[in-house]
């Protein structure tokens, strides 16, 4: 095994994907409010309530079977002292950032869709697996969940020409997207990802989450973590959730099963689970 | 056949064991219920229970669409995870997709 | 930004503080001292109009009022805490295992309820609920994670207690349990005295029973009944002996103890002694600790059980031989826990030893491996006897051949 994972080249990713984007103001405040420990519900609250469009659909998301609360959460500081700041920060990254990769008429949008529900798949299976592991931060799992196919959601909107050439290489020579990336670009989506991550900020978790879901046994931190999406997203693959790019099956890596000690006999009450959830999550989304 | 919680009344026969979230066995299997461990069942948020006499599974035969449909399916998975079911989990997660697929598209018609 | 940097660094000083809670907890405090303490803790954070502490009773799996501050607050606790359940939010926390704030549905001006769920990864112990007069919107993230810390703390410390005390139950209970076996090991000693000094007597009754009728047979021709009638007596007499025998037991217990320099009844005992073995070719030795500290028991008793093991020793040397007697001072020995100084008296000879299937039997009543009728096999038995009495204790290293050491040891006398 190799321990000396080559860092991906973040300036040469960026110089070849142009303008990646960054993240919106609101977010940013938040996330130096989050920062603060003095800060109160209300301060952050009002951060959030000034725009509009991103309180409705944070609120829309809180009232959803995401918590299946029991009783409607009407403001945003109630969610706020309900759930924690932590989780709100990144309720809010979630919700945001779909419209940071916005369709373009130039590309098949049906084929972005496809990606976006693989995303969103892993996103719940993680939240779910999470769940059932007895893991705290539930919200930031979406959110690995969410990011950790994003580079090629890059590709698809930012090198279009290279990504067709990627998917016809997958495609025959029947192989996994990122060895096809490997080929072409030099480096493969996870590389993207983790430089999106270091660009945006994102705590080292989220970062080698990012990074690593392929071979979680190569991260000394956060083995947890990036098991849980590993497995999260074999998980999507196998019900035909969404699309990932390739036909080929990554294999199950032995080290995360182990790690998180999921019982065979639970396997499919997860799988359900998530077939489940996702039926009545996607309607929250747009993408 | 799985009822709410709303649902139950005091003199109802648990069919299975109840676990909490963190594996307690909160019920045994045949506990009669009564008011108080109904509320004792809601406060670890337990939402529904199998009880004895309701909802006798009806026997799903399955219809021949639904055996070709899984035929079918069971086929693609095959190629898909070529080479990787000597794991077991592998194998075990091939399967329940493979039937969770039918449902779903037998559900969606 | 200086300000952000101080908040941030005060932030980390209370959270480290309050990672002390434990410190200042003990494992065998009880519930209530536990309460107090985070009582006090949280108070320093935030303040507190009504607190509760609800646990999950160990049999039937619900959450119980357990303690509430102030008292006058229960009944409107239970009912807030009831109403929250059949709402459903209660359960949402409870499987969150993190605090949440919430509307209240009882306490009508103060609104704001924080729930606390007291857990750890694999075991739910209750939930604690605060009511502040703090406006929702007030509530800092400082606050809110100083208390997921304190309710961490506290739950681990309230965990450690319940294991602890229930350790402590089950630990009372196998020493009532051990106490019972040692009662019945007592009575089935005595049972087992019983049935063999019942045994030892039921043999020589059946002797003279059988020579009785044996003379009665005879039809009364006394010059043949001359050697049955050696008999009966010989037999008779060896009843009598076992039951004087059984009757030193008694004589010994109830003996007032008095201080005894056992280095000086040793020397008074072998001096006695070597007066009466001039013939037989047996050396007798004392080696003495000097300043051997003084004991406390009874000297007449002490004295018969070097006789005793003086009689076993020359039992065992018929034809001459060395008893050694040494003494000394040791901290406290194998045979019990007890810590305390003992005289240690090794009573040593270079007989023929005891094989190694007789050394569990030897302090026996009635065990002998001496033939005659004149023998009972009680010394040892009375001697370890008396030496119990002491709180002392006996033990026995042996090898066929060589000799015996017979090892005694006596708790000093207490200051």
């Amino acid at each position: 095994m190799d321990n000396n994972k080559k860092i991906p080249d973040l300036d040469r990713i960026v110089r070849h994907v142009r303008d990646l984007p960054t993240l919106p103001r609101t977010v940013l405040k938040i996330t130096s409010l989050v920062n603060d420990p003095q800060a109160s519900a209300k301060d952050l609250s009002g951060v959030i309530t000034d725009d509009q469009v991103l309180t409705a659909r944070l609120l829309r998301l809180v009232n959803s079977s995401f918590y299946g609360f029991p009783k409607k959460i009407a403001t945003v500081t109630n969610a706020i002292v309900l759930l924690g700041f932590d989780a709100i920060r990144n309720l809010l990254l979630t919700t945001s950032i779909f419209g940071l990769f916005k369709r373009k008429s130039e590309i098949d949008n049906a084929v972005l869709e496809k990606y976006w529900d693989h995303s969103l798949g892993c996103a719940i299976g993680a939240k779910i697996i999470g769940n059932y592991i007895g893991y705290e931060k539930i919200e930031e799992l979406f959110v690995g969940g969410l990011l950790h196919d994003i580079g090629k959601i890059v590709e698809i909107l930012f090198i279009p020409d290279q990504f067709e050439k990627i998917c016809a290489a997958t495609k025959e020579q029947n192989i996994l997207m990122r060895i096809a990336e490997e080929d072409i670009l030099g480096f493969n989506h996870a590389d993207i990802g983790q430089s999106l991550a270091i660009r945006w900020n994102m705590p080292a978790r989220l970062e080698t989450i990012i990074a690593n879901h392929h071979s979680p046994d190569e991260t000394t931190q956060f083995l947890k973590e990036t098991s849980i999406i590993h497995i999260s997203d074999i998980l999507c693959r196998s019900l035909d959730i969404g699309w990932s790019g390739d036909d080929v099956m990554p294999a199950l890596n032995e080290q995360a099963w182990k790690e998180l000690a999921i019982e065979t006999d639970d396997v499919r009450m997860i799988m359900e689970e998530m077939q489940q959830e996702f039926g009545s999550l996607k309607g929250l989304f747009e993408y | 056949m799985s009822t709410s919680l709303n649902d139950l009344s005091p003199g109802m026969i648990l069919s299975e064991d109840i676990h909490n979230f963190q594996g307690l066995l909160l019920l045994k299997k045949n506990t009669r219920l009564s008011d108080k461990n109904i509320h004792m069942l809601k406060s670890w948020g337990i939402s529904s229970v199998r009880i004895v006499g309701k909802g006798t599974e009806k026997y799903n035969k399955n219809t021949k669409s639904e055996n070709e449909l899984k035929v079918s399916v069971l086929n693609e998975m095959k190629k898909k995870f070529s080479g990787l079911l000597e794991d077991p989990v592998m194998e075990e997660i091939m399967n329940t997709a493979t039937e969770l697929i039918v449902q779903k598209r037998m559900k969606n018609g | 930004m200086p300000t952000n940097e101080n908040a941030l660094i005060e932030f980390i000083d209370k959270m480290e503080e309050l990672g002390q809670f434990q410190d200042k907890i003990d494992i065998s405090s009880t519930i209530g001292q536990i309460w107090g303490g985070f009582l006090s803790e949280i108070r320093k954070h935030i303040i507190i109009d009504v607190c509760a502490l609800f646990l999950v009773d160990e049999e039937s799996y619900e959450f119980k009022l357990n303690k509430a501050y102030p008292e006058e607050k229960k009944d409107i606790c239970q009912k807030e805490v009831e109403y929250q359940i059949e709402g459903g939010m209660f359960s949402w926390i409870i499987n969150r295992r993190k605090p949440a704030i919430i509307p209240s549905f009882v306490f009508k001006d103060q609104k704001t309820i924080i729930m606390l769920p007291l857990s750890t990864m694999k075991r739910t112990i209750g939930v604690v609920m605060v009511l502040t007069p703090l406006e929702e919107s007030a509530i800092t993230q400082e606050n809110l994670r100083l208390m997921t810390m304190l309710a961490k703390q506290c739950s681990l410390v309230m965990e450690n207690s319940i294991l602890y005390n229930n350790l402590r139950e089950e630990h009372e209970a196998l020493q009532v349990a051990q106490a019972r076996v040692l009662q019945a090991e007592k009575l089935a000693s005595i049972g087992r005295l019983t049935a063999g000094a019942s045994h030892e007597i039921l043999n020589p009754l059946n002797v003279i029973s059988g020579h009785i009728q044996l003379l009665l047979m005879k039809d009364g021709d006394i010059r043949n009944g001359q050697k049955p009638l050696e008999i009966i007596k010989s037999q008779t007499e060896r009843i009598t002996n076992i039951v004087k025998g059984l009757a030193q037991f008694s004589r010994y217990s109830d003996s007032k103890k008095t201080d005894v320099d056992i280095g000086h009844l040793v020397n008074k005992f072998a001096d006695a002694a070597r007066l009466k073995m001039i013939d037989d070719k047996i050396k007798l030795k004392v080696e003495n600790a000097p300043d051997l500290p003084e004991i406390e028991g009874v000297e007449k008793n002490l004295f018969d059980v070097f006789k005793f093991l003086l009689s076993n020793s020359k039992d065992a040397m018929p034809k001459g031989g060395t008893v050694t007697i040494r003494t000394s001072v040791v901290n406290g020995h194998m045979l019990s826990d007890k810590n305390g100084r003992h005289i240690r008296l090794d009573f040593n000879d270079t007989g023929c030893g005891i094989p190694k299937k007789n050394i569990e039997k030897i302090f026996e009543p009635f065990f002998t491996t001496k033939g005659g009728e004149y023998r009972t096999g009680l010394g040892l038995s009375l001697g370890y006897g008396i030496i119990r009495d002491h709180d002392g204790e006996m033990q026995v290293e042996s090898e066929e051949n060589k000799g015996t050491n017979m090892i005694v040891y006596l708790p000093l006398k207490k200051n």
